[in-house]
């Protein structure tokens, strides 16, 4: 009986107006943003191999690490096809050197319409555009029976009200995420035919789970659906009620709850942080020139090699300080922004989109960790130039060579991190809780629901 | 057999059911006639499961609806007063679902195609979609789907409303047949010339109360439409 | 007759459980979104005026340093430079546009410019989520709402079977049609235009922006546009309504076109546009220009070797070589920004067949936080690198024509120091540069209740 209750409601579904509406447009823009997205992404690769040549000739040309500095493009992450996450461009080209912080290609060179119109990625997707489709499929699922008299029927045959809800729950969700897995595997049909996208291992394996993410997050959405249409009796103020909920939930909560918590949990404002940092630079400076000129003073008998080298040498020790000076505001300012964050996520949790776009960003590495660990990795990697490029002059002073050599010098080193660090567990918790939460809300509804 | 004992059913203040005590017997047609809101449907809610009764009891083939309703439903076949099938099916699709769920298995199209030509549906309904059938058509479904159930009592809510003389003559004819076959039939209507027809015994309810409860000869003897106009105009006054 | 139509409209649609929604949403999500934004806005104000002060104390410090050579480093030969503030944009309030993907510090030197990385110093979250100020609200929820408020206005009551007993009077179907139309609208109209002044009221009272003048023209330049957009709305959901013959139906259909034309089409089209017109990298820029200078120098070189160093021919020599040097690089600075300016042109008008697209371009360029600002700011900030480069060459000049003696110790005036500004826009500039979008969104409401009458003159009401 359950299977004839089951195939009874994905048949309904199937024949509808509303699946055919939901294939179309889960076709439609899954091939169409992919294909534009791995456009995007292929131009970028062009883009990001020309830099690299670049980038090494210019430092070659330069040879030398200290002033200039050397610039740096991050590897470009294939999943950012699908999730854009926190970077609105794929490529990230950096400069690094010694006296200042690393600086960051400005957004503002490029074409501005992509920050008022950014590009559709599958985060959007799901949890905007399929979110809307699970309310479509949900809304009507009981009140729209009541409404259209079938309930009546169907229930004077023996038949328990859980099976039947237990079914229309099965039947309804199939039709909704079959087309989209359906458009999501064409995607990535795409993507694969592209010959210079390559997709490794860990690749698939976090597209892999942040499907799953999707699932749950779908099926949470229509779980609310079929909840609501539980608790009302026409099927036109299930929707009026459904689509207040998900306007709040999908479009509201996550975006509000940023400022929020900026207001509950504010941090210093950054023109006093860089004061505070160019007030050390400028100290620093006039420390390292009065060392300097002591040092000076007192050896003036030295042979040159020896002043020539010792100038990079303290030099060297003055800049590793500086940067330790403005790594610790750095690391200070973002423990503060951390729990800013923190209190940001905790209160948008309350929508289930904000915890699957969590997952979602987490798990495709274009998350707040992944941002974190490539400002860290640039702090260390500003370092180790640091430390080389002055030994490169001391040992060049040394020599007394005219020319220093950069050769060997250290290469920036960006790896993906660990997948299984990157799961989010507890947004996994919260969208099984809401899932849970819903059907029982559902379940519970539909017991006592008056049918006639 | 359908037996309703000392049954009340109330919505807050309003009685819609007081005390209905009643037994439709295998191979007999009840019908229960009465004005809208008079209690009627209720009647058939309670009897369906639908909502639980103030008091009293309702019992189908000895089964108390309240206490063991999947069981009772088992027993019991229902057409509504408009009947609404799944649109987007067609008759047959609607029939096969009704017949499996009904526990039915080895139902075969050709039973089906019986069926639909015993309501007086044409061959080509069989497989067209009923969103594009008319009320009448519907009507004739509704039934062909509880006939197929093969259940022991068979509630009709208003069968004949919208159905044009010939096919509620027709229908007459297949209620007969069910006679025949010992089902315990219950039919709610306005149709009182229908109901004098075909009815073993006729009840009329006004205000939740069984007013009149007349048996055949009763009826042969009785000017049914002078009683029924008396009975609705005094509930009608008492009302106002 | 048309009076009464309209009442009749309006008083079911007021007692309808849709229309408590409506307004409660309308209310909050309008009053929230300039709440937040209003304080957000004092933030970044308190945060430019602490910027302003700093770099201004810097340079007053700079003036009482005993050190002179200090003074010229810092500015001149490979320091800090000179910095510029830029304030937000008041009406960013309503309408961020690209308020706050553009700098609020610039700086200018002769050799790294120092930028502050402000996306360091932000919340991630802010970029995650798109930002829910009144442009967002009315372009994206508003939209919504209004469709969903009348897209059953003539397939409901077709299915209540209340159009069968209205059109069995003597009432023409174009007053129907016009009575659902205004009745509608109206109904939406209302709360919307309340819950905006009330948001407006709110704004003023906190003072955050000087409400008068010309910015207030802005507000009710913004307001007529939104007004156009929700009526846009109201036509398209009563078009559906009249192709449709049940609510269902027209609630699918209504999905349907408000995901694919708003939500999608305008998000499509910017990277349509990358595709096919792209431009280059400004690495890729930076590099060609620095070709330039090494085929610059090299020739100069040959010219020294060829020549006497010193003498008029070599002189005028040398300097054609650096103007041949400059001209390139100008024609590669000019080569980026046409290619730019046909991508940025390419993406507005492929994005423009969704009004979702044209509402923010008029809305933006109306609160003077959209292109036209990332225009104004690029210009500005060339503007301010080239006056810091001139000046900068002639101290540098007069420093190296004094024997390498300090300049008058009086140098350091703020009067003559460069500063960044941005042209400001005025309103009839904002308002032309809005027309076509503004027009573009008149002629889709006129279009819609068109079609809308075409139809329901047709419209089976059996």
């Amino acid at each position: 009986m359950f299977f004839l209750l089951v195939r009874k409601e994905l048949l309904e579904q199937l024949l509808s107006l509303r699946f055919a509406m939901a294939s179309i447009i889960c076709l439609v823009v899954v091939l169409s943003s992919t294909w534009v997205l791995t456009n995007d992404y292929k131009e970028a690769q062009a883009d990001y191999r020309t830099n690299i040549v670049l980038n090494k000739n210019q430092i070659e040309e330069s040879n030398d690490l200290v002033d200039g500095g050397i610039k740096i493009d991050k590897p470009l992450n294939p999943i950012q096809i699908f999730f854009k996450g926190l970077d609105q461009e794929l490529t990230t080209t950096a400069t690094v050197n010694s006296q200042s912080e690393p600086q960051f290609e400005a957004g503002y060179e490029g074409n501005p319409v992509i920050f008022l119109f950014p590009p559709i990625d599958l985060l959007f997707f799901i949890g905007v555009v399929m979110s809307l489709l699970a309310i479509a499929f949900s809304y009507d699922a009981i009140s729209g029976e009541k409404e259209l008299g079938t309930l009546k029927l169907l229930m004077s045959y023996s038949v328990p009200r859980d099976l039947v809800l237990l079914a229309k729950w099965i039947g309804g969700y199939v039709a909704l995420i079959a087309p989209f897995l359906v458009s999501v595997l064409c995607g990535l049909v795409v993507v694969v035919l592209f010959p210079t996208v390559e997709l490794r291992p860990q690749h698939w394996g976090a597209l892999g789970l942040i499907m799953l993410c999707a699932l749950l997050y779908l099926a949470a959405i229509y779980s609310l659906g079929i909840f609501v249409s539980a608790r009302t009796q026409l099927a036109s103020t299930s929707i009026t009620v459904l689509l207040m909920v998900w306007v709040l939930v999908v479009l509201v909560v996550p975006n509000t709850t940023p400022y929020i918590a900026s207001q509950i949990h504010p941090v210093r404002d950054f023109v006093l942080i860089d004061r505070e940092k160019y007030q050390i630079e400028h100290e620093e400076e006039k420390r390292f020139q009065k060392r300097w000129n002591e040092w000076e003073e007192k050896n003036q008998e030295a042979p040159d090699n020896i002043r020539w080298s010792t100038w990079p040498l303290m030099r060297r020790i003055q800049r590793l300080r500086l940067i330790d000076h403005q790594d610790k505001i750095n690391d200070q300012f973002l423990k503060q922004l951390d729990g800013q964050i923190r209190l940001g996520q905790y209160l948008s949790r309350i929508s289930p989109l904000s915890s699957f776009a969590y997952a979602a960003s987490d798990l495709a590495g274009t998350g707040i960790a992944d941002r974190n660990r490539f400002l860290k990795l640039l702090a260390e990697y500003r370092r180790e130039i640091t430390t080389f490029g002055f030994q490169t002059r001391i040992d060049a002073s040394l020599n007394d060579e005219d020319n220093r050599t950069i050769e060997g010098y250290p290469k920036f080193i960006f790896e993906e991190s660990v997948l299984g660090d990157r799961i989010a567990w507890i947004d996994i918790l919260f969208l099984g809780m809401w899932n849970i939460l819903f059907f029982m809300g559902a379940y519970l509804s539909f017991l006592r629901y008056d049918v006639k | 057999m359908l037996e309703i004992e000392g049954l009340e059913k109330h919505y807050g203040d309003l009685k819609a059911v007081k005390s209905l005590s009643l037994t439709i017997q295998p191979g007999e047609i009840f019908c229960m006639l009465g004005a809208n809101g008079a209690g009627k449907t209720t009647t058939l809610m309670v009897s369906l499961g639908f909502t639980d009764p103030t008091r009293g009891t309702v019992k189908i083939c000895g089964i108390d609806v309240t206490r063991d309703p999947l069981e009772a439903k088992k027993h019991v076949a229902y057409v509504s007063e408009n009947v609404m099938l799944y649109g987007n099916f067609t008759a047959r699709q609607n029939l096969d679902f009704f017949t499996k769920l009904g526990g039915v298995k080895d139902a075969t199209d050709q039973d089906y195609k019986q069926v639909l030509k015993r309501v007086g549906l044409q061959d080509d309904a069989f497989n067209r979609r009923v969103k594009g059938f008319s009320k009448g058509m519907r009507q004739k479904l509704g039934i062909a789907i509880a006939i197929m159930k093969d259940a022991e009592v068979i509630l009709l809510d208003e069968p004949t409303s919208g159905l044009d003389p010939k096919s509620g003559a027709e229908f007459l004819q297949l209620l007969n047949e069910l006679r025949a076959e010992n089902k315990a039939i219950w039919m709610t209507t306005h149709d009182i010339f229908r109901a004098k027809e075909i009815a073993d015994r006729v009840g009329i309810m006004v205000a939740g109360t069984l007013v009149q409860l007349l048996t055949r000869e009763e009826l042969q003897q009785q000017d049914l439409e002078a009683l029924y106009v008396q009975y609705v105009s005094q509930a009608t006054e008492e009302a106002v | 007759m048309l009076f009464a139509l309209i009442r009749k409209e309006i008083i079911n649609n007021v007692l309808s459980f849709r229309f408590v929604v409506v307004l409660v949403l309308f209310f909050g999500l309008i009053l929230i979104s300039i709440m937040f934004l209003t304080s957000d806005h004092q933030t970044r104000l308190r945060t430019h005026e602490a910027s302003k002060s700093a770099h201004r104390d810097q340079i007053l410090s700079l003036k009482g340093a005993e050190d002179q050579d200090e003074q010229f480093h810092e500015i001149l030969l490979g320091g800090g430079g000179v910095y510029g503030d830029r304030a937000p944009q008041p009406l960013g309030i309503f309408v961020q546009g690209l308020d706050e993907n553009l700098p609020s510090q610039v700086n200018t030197s002769l050799t790294n410019s120092r930028k502050i990385d402000e996306n360091f110093y932000r919340n991630p979250l802010f970029t995650l989520f798109a930002t829910p100020d009144y442009g967002y609200i009315v372009n994206i929820i508003v939209s919504l709402l209004s469709l969903l408020f009348v897209f059953d206005t003539i397939c409901g009551e077709k299915e209540r079977g209340t159009l069968k007993l209205l059109l069995a009077n003597s009432v023409p179907r174009d007053l129907v049609l016009l009575s659902k139309w205004i009745g509608g609208y109206l109904s939406l109209a209302i709360p919307f235009l309340v819950a905006l002044l009330a948001g407006i009221t709110y704004v003023y009272i906190t003072g955050t922006i000087e409400l008068e003048g010309e910015t207030l023209d802005r507000v009710l330049w913004i307001v007529l546009v939104s007004m156009l957009y929700v009526s846009l709305f109201s036509a398209l959901g009563i078009m559906i309504s009249t192709l449709t013959h049940n609510a269902s139906t027209a609630l699918l259909v209504s999905l349907f076109v408000w995901i694919s034309w708003i939500l999608v089409i305008p998000n499509l089209a910017p990277v349509i546009a990358k595709i096919t017109s792209p431009v280059p990298t400004t690495q890729k820029i930076q590099a060609e220009k620095g070709a330039v200078d090494r085929e610059t120098e090299i020739r100069l070189q040959r010219v020294n070797r060829q020549m006497l160093s010193y003498g008029k021919k070599a002189e005028d020599m040398r300097e054609k070589i650096e103007q041949e040097g400059d001209n390139r690089k100008k024609k590669l600075d000019q080569f980026y920004q046409d290619k730019l300016k046909a991508q940025i042109e390419l993406s507005k008008n492929l994005s423009r067949i969704s009004p979702s697209a044209s509402f923010t371009y008029a809305t933006t360029d109306l609160a003077h936080t959209g292109i036209g600002l990332f225009t104004s700011f690029k210009r500005g900030y060339n503007r301010f690198e080239d006056e810091f480069g001139t000046w900068a060459n002639e101290w540098d000049d007069t420093y190296h024509n004094n024997d390498e003696k300090y300049p008058d110790e009086n140098w350091l005036q703020a009067d003559t120091l460069p500063t960044f500004k941005m042209h400001h826009q005025r309103l009839d500039d904002a308002i032309e540069a809005a027309l076509m979008d503004i027009l573009l969104l008149l002629v889709f409401n006129v279009l819609f209740f068109m079609l809308s009458y075409l139809f329901f003159l047709r419209y089976d009401v059996t």
